[in-house]
């Protein structure tokens, strides 16, 4: 028989412990305030104001804008809102609008014909058809100047331009070239995700092939389109190298040239206009996709039916070949062919190499800078859910959406102003690729800790870590795969990144990416298409990540 | 000494109106095996995390062996407690073997020995350059249980330690667990909500609804002499009749005839009350002369259980009827339809109060 004293009881605590209130002195209020604050679980001092401190340098340049555009001045906003501002506001709207219709028309079709229907090659395309968002936007300009501008091979094989590639019609052409690949791979992946049994439940129903398209798969696919639709919005309005290199005139440029004539006021004018159209397509998204959300019902997924095409999939394979034709083979084509010359007449001098070295070392040092800086937001934002984390978490992220002409205004401000020792130095260029691309590492850091049950976490407390050493005894081995990828992406943009680039760095602080721009506006093919080369080298690396990811 | 002590302990989660754990107090004695058992959103498993350290009290003390941990102006962070925790999901890391999953706490120059001391308490020996993805659940949970054992903790705290194994290794894992517990020597506070693992390991049981405490007693006191209706019901089967006691308090008036209850109980002669008599406590009679009174009733239906067959059977009242639920040998030779005799087993009728 068990033993008595091997007991549980019942205790009645005394009057003074049941009527005990916590003593309200100052301490105390403020401890109990700082925890309904966190939701009741406050992280440590160290990491809450670590994780403000990064957040706040991250949100402070672009809010600085904000406030600067507040203080330009009563006449100078009127100013610019009787006259730059409409024909902007026309330019940016017309360009982002049709851009994005021509993108979801062309990702749609390509992803239905790869993904659903029989169209010969579909598992090479799938991936081809990628590869053009991998290439920076810029590049596929210079590729497109080098090919039908007045210069261009086709100019010089006619005698003259077939088509002004400087007009609305050219940025029109290059920009859905690169950016239609977010609507393909976003619906791509909706398609894969989709469920056989929902258009055999349509077919069971009495439906035709043509209307289980219209009325099933299509509504399935909405919430989708809407993604790789906004996507491509955002990535139109902060759009500058395409927009500068063919001379029309956007927010991004405009804002560009203000700068470049020292009008930095009317220049934070022009942001904030920017900002607000950035935040509308925001809005829309966060409305759209409220309303709409589709769970699948099951995690048994059948793949769904191809559909033959029957002789329709010759004109299928045509359409294919001829988007791969224009966003990746020619400009491929053109940059090797200029490379080459470049080469003969000895492009890949010393000066290439400190370029590219250049590159390297401010791309990397943000890298590995973004990989620091987002563990402690994801950590927090994983294990501390409240008011203040999700805060912390966004103020690191605002620069995500926003184009990097606004990011380097903010900082040429700041740095100006407060920190003016550093101006002037690459430390401004490394600090702009983390505002706009350390919400990359987050992503990727989230995700893997997102992987991590906290009961992981609580279990090395009670084992006597303290938290710091959870973190990076457990939780940083265990993400580090998922943080190292993150660096990795970060590493590529800020490769790719050119307008901030161009904008901050120290005089005589050449990139691959600025030596593309300065060459390609001086029409100097043979020496800016290596370094095109090697950027779209350098971009094609995250390829494999990226399709498995979609 | 108390291993661990929990003085009108409340906590309310941000943002729900009721408390998880409403003014509850508890003591538990060094080397006891002790489950908390309740239905989910009794504030089982929050009771388990304030002794943690992973949830603060909103009021009250809690003490483990004399040293208070949490309490007004006083906290000790989980990593300072010395409690062993072993979670429902096993939470093992995955990064690491078993051998330094289970050393992972234990940081003494004797560090290896340790880790082989534990691992052959909990019989896996040999399994120690293995991944916890290589090891089956209940080898999961063994590791789960050496590497909190491994630095002698003063209470060992589980959730639901059995909810993630199937039928079979269950009824052998709760042998074991109480073995091992008590090889180490451990005092152990258990969560769960099936009674058949509490009844089974249990030196005692806490029985918990609503974040407040129904009853504590040994597992023979829970289940024979339920404090109230609800430990009643979620502690086995139980038929509930209302009545009255007599007047010599040794018997109970129902609608269904008067029974002899239990003398140990605190009812006043005359107090309303409600019978409480368990399936297997019925049983079935051939007919007798009316003097014995048996209760009969009509057989509305039978589930065979391999074990027994339970038949829910409805017997005629003044004004109306009652469904009473009777555990019958599983030979026992009846059909639906049938009207049968039953008598109440000597002894076996509880009573519980009438609120």
């Amino acid at each position: 028989m068990r033993t008595l004293d091997l007991d549980a009881r019942p205790l009645q605590p005394s009057a003074a412990v049941r009527g005990q209130q916590r003593r309200s002195t100052l301490a105390a209020q403020v401890g109990g305030l700082w925890m309904r604050l966190w939701a009741g679980k406050p992280p440590g001092l160290f990491l809450a104001l670590l994780g403000a401190a990064i957040g706040l340098s991250m949100a402070w340049p672009i809010l600085y804008v904000v406030w600067r555009a507040l203080w330009a001045g009563r006449a100078r906003w009127l100013r610019l809102l009787d006259g730059r501002i409409p024909g902007l506001l026309w330019q940016t709207a017309s360009i982002t609008v049709t851009t994005t219709l021509l993108s979801v028309g062309i990702g749609v079709s390509l992803a239905w014909l790869v993904h659903r229907c029989d169209t010969p090659g579909r598992r090479v395309w799938r991936w081809l058809l990628a590869v053009p968002l991998m290439v920076p936007s810029y590049v596929g300009a210079v590729a497109y100047v080098m090919f039908l501008g007045p210069r261009g091979w086709l100019s010089t094989l006619l005698g003259r331009a077939p088509f002004n590639l400087y007009s609305f019609w050219g940025v029109l052409l290059v920009l859905t070239l690169f950016k239609f690949p977010y609507v393909f791979l976003i619906v791509g992946a909706a398609l894969k995700r989709m469920n056989r049994s929902y258009e055999e439940a349509a077919r069971s129903l009495g439906l035709g092939p043509w209307a289980i398209f219209w009325r099933v798969t299509v509504p399935f696919l909405q919430p989708a389109i809407g993604a790789g639709a906004i996507l491509t919005a955002l990535c139109t309005l902060s759009e500058f190298g395409v927009v500068a290199l063919l001379r029309y005139n956007t927010f991004t440029s405009a804002i560009y040239y203000q700068m470049e004539s020292y009008d930095r006021t009317a220049a934070t004018v022009l942001s904030s206009v920017l900002m607000a159209l950035t935040l509308a397509v925001l809005g829309i998204e966060r409305l759209t996709r409220g309303r709409r959300r589709f769970h699948q019902t099951t995690n048994v997924t059948r793949r769904p039916d191809i559909l033959r095409l029957g002789r329709w999939k010759h004109v299928a394979l045509l359409w294919v070949l001829v988007v791969l034709a224009l966003a990746v083979l020619l400009p491929l084509a053109v940059l090797t062919y200029w490379s080459v010359i470049g080469v003969a007449h000895g492009a890949l001098d010393g000066r290439f190499w400190t370029f590219a070295l250049n590159s390297i070392q401010v791309a990397g040092l943000a890298a590995v800078a973004a990989v620091v800086l987002a563990l402690p937001v994801v950590y927090l934002r994983a294990r501390h859910p409240s008011l203040p984390s999700v805060l912390i978490d966004k103020l690191s992220g605002s620069g995500y959406a926003l184009p990097g002409v606004v990011v380097a205004l903010g900082l040429i401000f700041l740095f100006n102003t407060y920190i003016p020792w550093l101006y002037n130095t690459a430390f401004l260029v490394v600090v702009a690729y983390l505002v706009r691309f350390l919400p990359q590492a987050m992503q990727y850091g989230g995700a893997s800790l997102s992987q991590v049950s906290p009961r992981i976490d609580e279990t090395a407390r009670s084992l006597g870590y303290a938290p710091w050493r959870v973190l990076f005894s457990v939780i940083v081995p265990l993400i580090l795969p998922g943080l190292l990828a993150g660096g990795a992406l970060v590493f590529v943009s800020a490769i790719k990144e050119l307008p901030a680039t161009l904008i901050l760095r120290p005089p005589g602080f050449d990139t691959l990416a600025v030596r593309v721009w300065v060459e390609s506006s001086e029409a100097v093919y043979h020496m800016a298409a290596p370094a095109a080369v090697l950027i779209v080298l350098v971009s094609l690396l995250p390829l494999k990540w990226m399709l498995s990811r979609y | 000494m108390q291993a661990i002590e929990l003085w009108a302990v409340t906590k309310t989660y941000p943002g729900t109106a009721q408390p998880a754990v409403a003014s509850l107090s508890l003591a538990v004695s060094q080397g006891a095996l002790v489950t908390l058992l309740g239905p989910s959103g009794s504030g089982k498993t929050t009771v388990l995390r304030l002794i943690a350290g992973f949830e603060r009290a909103d009021a009250g003390e809690i003490l483990l062996t004399d040293r208070r941990v949490s309490g007004p102006g006083a906290w000790v962070a989980p990593e300072r407690r010395g409690v062993g925790m072993v979670f429902q999901d096993y939470a093992l890391f995955p990064h690491l073997t078993v051998a330094r999953n289970v050393g992972f706490g234990y940081r003494g120059p004797d560090q290896a020995e340790r880790i082989r001391e534990v691992l052959e308490l909990v019989a896996l020996t040999g399994y120690e350059t293995r991944y916890p993805h290589e090891l089956s659940g209940g080898q999961q949970q063994r590791v789960a249980l050496a590497r909190a054992l491994a630095r002698r903790p003063v209470v060992v705290l589980l959730d639901e330690p059995f909810s993630n194994l199937d039928a079979a290794l269950r009824t052998h894992m709760r042998l074991e667990l109480r073995r091992i517990l008590k090889a180490a020597g451990a005092t152990a506070l258990l969560v769960s909500h099936d009674q058949a693992d509490a009844l089974a390991i249990s030196d005692r049981i806490v029985v918990l609804k609503g974040g407040t405490i129904q009853q504590v007693g040994s597992p023979q006191e829970i289940y024979q002499r339920p404090a109230n209706r609800f430990v009643a019901t979620f502690v086995g089967q139980s038929n509930l009749l209302a009545g009255v006691v007599d007047n010599e308090g040794a018997a109970v008036i129902t609608d269904l005839g008067v029974f002899a209850c239990r003398h140990d109980h605190a009812y006043r002669p005359g107090e309303r009350v409600y019978a409480c008599i368990r399936p297997d406590s019925l049983e079935m009679v051939p007919e007798l002369p009316a003097s014995d009174d048996p209760v009969q009733g009509t057989i509305l239906s039978l589930t065979y259980t391999g074990q027994a067959l339970d038949a829910v059977v409805e017997v005629r009242t003044v004004d109306g009827s009652q469904q009473l639920l009777v555990r019958l040998p599983s030979a026992a030779d009846v059909r639906e339809g049938q009207v049968v005799a039953l008598r109440v087993a000597p002894e076996a009728v509880a009573l519980v109060g009438g609120g």
